[in-house]
């Protein structure tokens, strides 16, 4: 890596107002590459693990990954990590847009911010200088207009910011922090950590340059980059109708949850299409920092707003998930989430829950404050989130998440609460989707689609399963054979992607393979690895953060769907009468993992082979 | 007759996502496609036959069925069965 430089890192101390900048060490980068997986391994050094996820002594660290802002097409990413106050262990989220590459360009890989602010500030930083301000006059604001007024203040129009809105501010546990506007760290609640920090936003310039072991091999890269996104199925599906084209996908297989998974099917989803979005609502083509998908999309809702987006997973969690089935009422919430800096599908996730304890007796009238909770209901849907972001009545026990609110609740609701270790569930019900099912419960931040995204559950053909896994079975969706080995093996690749910076939708199945992704790290960096030493990174890496959940007490019982999903069939639609019991399956991903099948935790063995402890 | 849904960026060939089609019943994939073909032209077959990596980028699916669990193209479709032809599920 001579001529590469992957960057320095930022240690700064809210309650001293304190700053060093210390180099990463080369040997690390080898053993985790970047972004995610450097995140985790310094979270893992500095934490006991008995830190309370909202006090001075919980880190929060920004990470680019080791591509991110280099000429690798959709290297935007950038993840922060933090123990969550939503799930009680690790959490991240990991965001696009324009502000990873930027940090990059100012001369940081990470940014690892301690303690706790006397009054509310922000971070200004401008390559090598370092300043906290006073944000003050910000608190209380959402997150557009505080992104405004930061760079108003600072006379830059280009400067790139994340920031949390009240939600974070009122430490609302399914708070997120946005960048771009609309770009969110959207999982684990890692807006509330900010706002526990007093920290408004981060407000980053930079004008370094990125260097690249060699010109040449970029070139080539890139050309082959364009002929490989042809034919790519990510780039014909996402670059006309972004994720909202995903709708009619979900729903046609019967895997589209409504009313809080009471459902998964709706006869006609024809109003809350990709199609009726890009006809009645999209104005034109969006993409991030040097990605030729463009993904996403400037929309308007005439006589609401204007913004960027929208994605499927904020449809079906602010749609059908809570009986809606209109644009209107999605994109309206879809806004106020952006603003109030909340998680669309913890939002979603909590709405839907809480209609459903009511409407089953399980609280009462009075309880929710007299509310009109019922499905479908497009006036509440804002006032909800309006109630949630500030903690005000009701909103305040539903600024926990599902999870929480049904602790606090009791009457065993929980069984009503669509979460896997505290993390609500995405709108993909798992009862039809084994792969998926398995993915969301041993997820290192809980129920997330993200870690393992194993899409070749139907990409690859039978050939290919039994060619990699030796079981044709794995990529059939309703089927349980192979599972184990699926899931191991695409968490493991995904964390290199995660690592790298680079976007999902170029590694899904584009760049999936270790020996492709080697191209982009060699070309950029000039270090070479061969799969199987990539695979052992991708290994470490989700091993390290099973580490950070077992510091914090997790255990097979952890690694679990919620029962409901077990008992109640899908009711209507082609996935009828499935349920997911995934005992099996989850033994053989310990099995594959070399974990323990009673603790769920690593064996001596595998650690040793990791160079864990 | 049989249904077929598009979903997908093929859905550029038909005017509405879902077609009713006055076929002859049972009706193999195989032939319902050659009919498709014939209907929309060979800009049709190449979106259709389109492949990404070792894969067609398009799935069929019978009443939800995968063909590949049933007989392939040979999977016989019945009136008033519902075929789809998709993209791959994926996770947004």
């Amino acid at each position: 890596m001579k001529r590469f430089a992957y960057g320095k890192v930022l240690y700064i101390d809210l309650t001293t107002g304190e700053y060093e900048v210390k180099p990463i060490e080369q040997e690390e980068i080898k053993r985790y590459l970047g972004g995610r997986g450097l995140n985790g391994k310094l979270l893992y050094d500095l934490i006991s693990g008995k830190e309370d996820p909202l006090s001075p002594e919980n880190p929060l660290i920004f990470g680019v990954g080791l591509l991110t802002g280099t000429p690798i097409p959709s290297s935007s990413r950038y993840t922060v990590t933090s123990l969550s106050p939503l799930t009680g262990g690790f959490g991240d989220g990991n965001s696009g847009g324009f502000f990873g590459p930027e940090m990059r360009f100012a001369g940081y890989s990470h940014i690892v911010i301690t303690g706790r602010a006397k009054k509310p500030v922000y971070l200004y930083i401008e390559d090598d200088k370092v300043e906290i301000k006073s944000a003050v006059h910000l608190w209380g604001k959402d997150t557009w207009e505080t992104d405004a007024l930061i760079k108003e203040e600072m006379g830059d129009s280009e400067l790139q910011i994340a920031c949390i809105g009240p939600a974070g501010e009122n430490m609302a546990k399914i708070a997120c922090i946005i960048n771009n506007l609309t770009r969110a760290i959207g999982r684990s609640g890692m807006g509330a950590v900010m706002g526990s920090k007093n920290l408004k936003a981060v407000a980053i310039r930079g004008s370094g340059k990125v260097r690249v072991a060699s010109k040449e091999k970029v070139f080539k890269v890139l050309k082959d980059f364009r002929e490989l996104i042809k034919s790519d199925m990510s780039f014909k599906l996402f670059s006309k109708y972004g994720t909202p084209g995903l709708v009619d996908v979900y729903n046609s297989r019967g895997v589209f949850p409504v009313k809080n998974f009471q459902e998964s099917w709706l006869p006609d989803a024809e109003s809350i299409s990709g199609e009726v979005f890009i006809k009645k609502y999209a104005k034109k083509a969006k993409a991030c920092y040097n990605c030729m998908v463009h993904c996403s999309h400037f929309y308007e809702l005439k006589d609401s707003h204007k913004e960027e987006g929208l994605e499927f997973e904020s449809i079906g969690a602010l749609g059908p998930r809570i009986g809606i089935t209109d644009y209107p009422t999605i994109l309206k919430a879809n806004h106020l989430c952006n603003r109030y800096g909340l998680d669309t599908i913890g939002a979603g996730d909590v709405i839907g829950f809480i209609t459903e304890v009511f409407e089953r007796g399980f609280v009462s009238k009075e309880e929710v404050e007299g509310l009109d909770l019922c499905w479908g209901n497009s006036e509440l849907v804002p006032v909800l989130l309006k109630k949630i972001s500030h903690r005000e009545g009701i909103g305040d026990l539903l600024a926990e998440g599902s999870y929480r609110a049904a602790l606090k609740i009791g009457r065993n609701t929980e069984y009503y609460a669509m979460h896997v270790k505290g993390q609500a569930i995405i709108s993909a019900d798992p009862r039809g989707l084994r792969g998926w099912g398995l993915g969301y419960a041993v997820a290192s931040r809980g129920a997330d689609h993200l870690r393992a995204y194993p899409v070749v559950e139907y990409c690859f053909t039978p050939e290919k399963a039994e060619e990699i896994w030796g079981i044709r079975e794995a990529v059939d969706r309703t089927a349980y054979a192979g599972k184990g080995k699926l899931v191991k093996w695409c968490e493991d690749v995904r964390a290199l992607a995660d690592s790298l910076g680079i976007c999902k939708f170029i590694t899904r199945t584009a760049y999936l393979l270790p020996q492709q992704l080697n191209q982009l790290i060699e070309a950029i960096t000039g270090v070479s690895f061969n799969a199987d030493e990539l695979m052992k990174i991708g290994e470490r890496i989700n091993n390290t953060e099973k580490l950070i959940n077992i510091r914090r007490g997790f255990s097979r019982k952890d690694d679990a769907l919620p029962e409901r999903l077990k008992k109640e069939p899908i009711p209507e639609g082609p996935s009828a009468g499935m349920t997911i019991d995934i005992t099996d399956i989850l033994n053989e991903y310990y099995q594959e993992r070399g974990w323990d099948l009673k603790t769920s935790h690593p064996t001596p063995q595998k650690l040793a082979e990791l160079g864990l402890k | 007759m049989v249904k077929v849904q598009y979903i997908g960026p093929i859905r550029k060939f038909v005017e509405e996502t879902v077609v009713d089609y006055n076929v002859d019943t049972p009706i193999s994939i195989q032939e319902l496609i050659d009919y498709l073909v014939k209907k929309y032209g060979d800009k049709f077959k190449q979106e259709i036959f389109t492949k990404a990596g070792d894969a067609f980028f398009y799935q069929i699916l019978i009443n939800g069925q995968n063909i590949y669990k049933l007989e392939g193209y040979q999977s016989k479709v019945n009136d008033g069965d519902m075929v789809l032809i998709s993209v791959p599920l994926s996770g947004g």
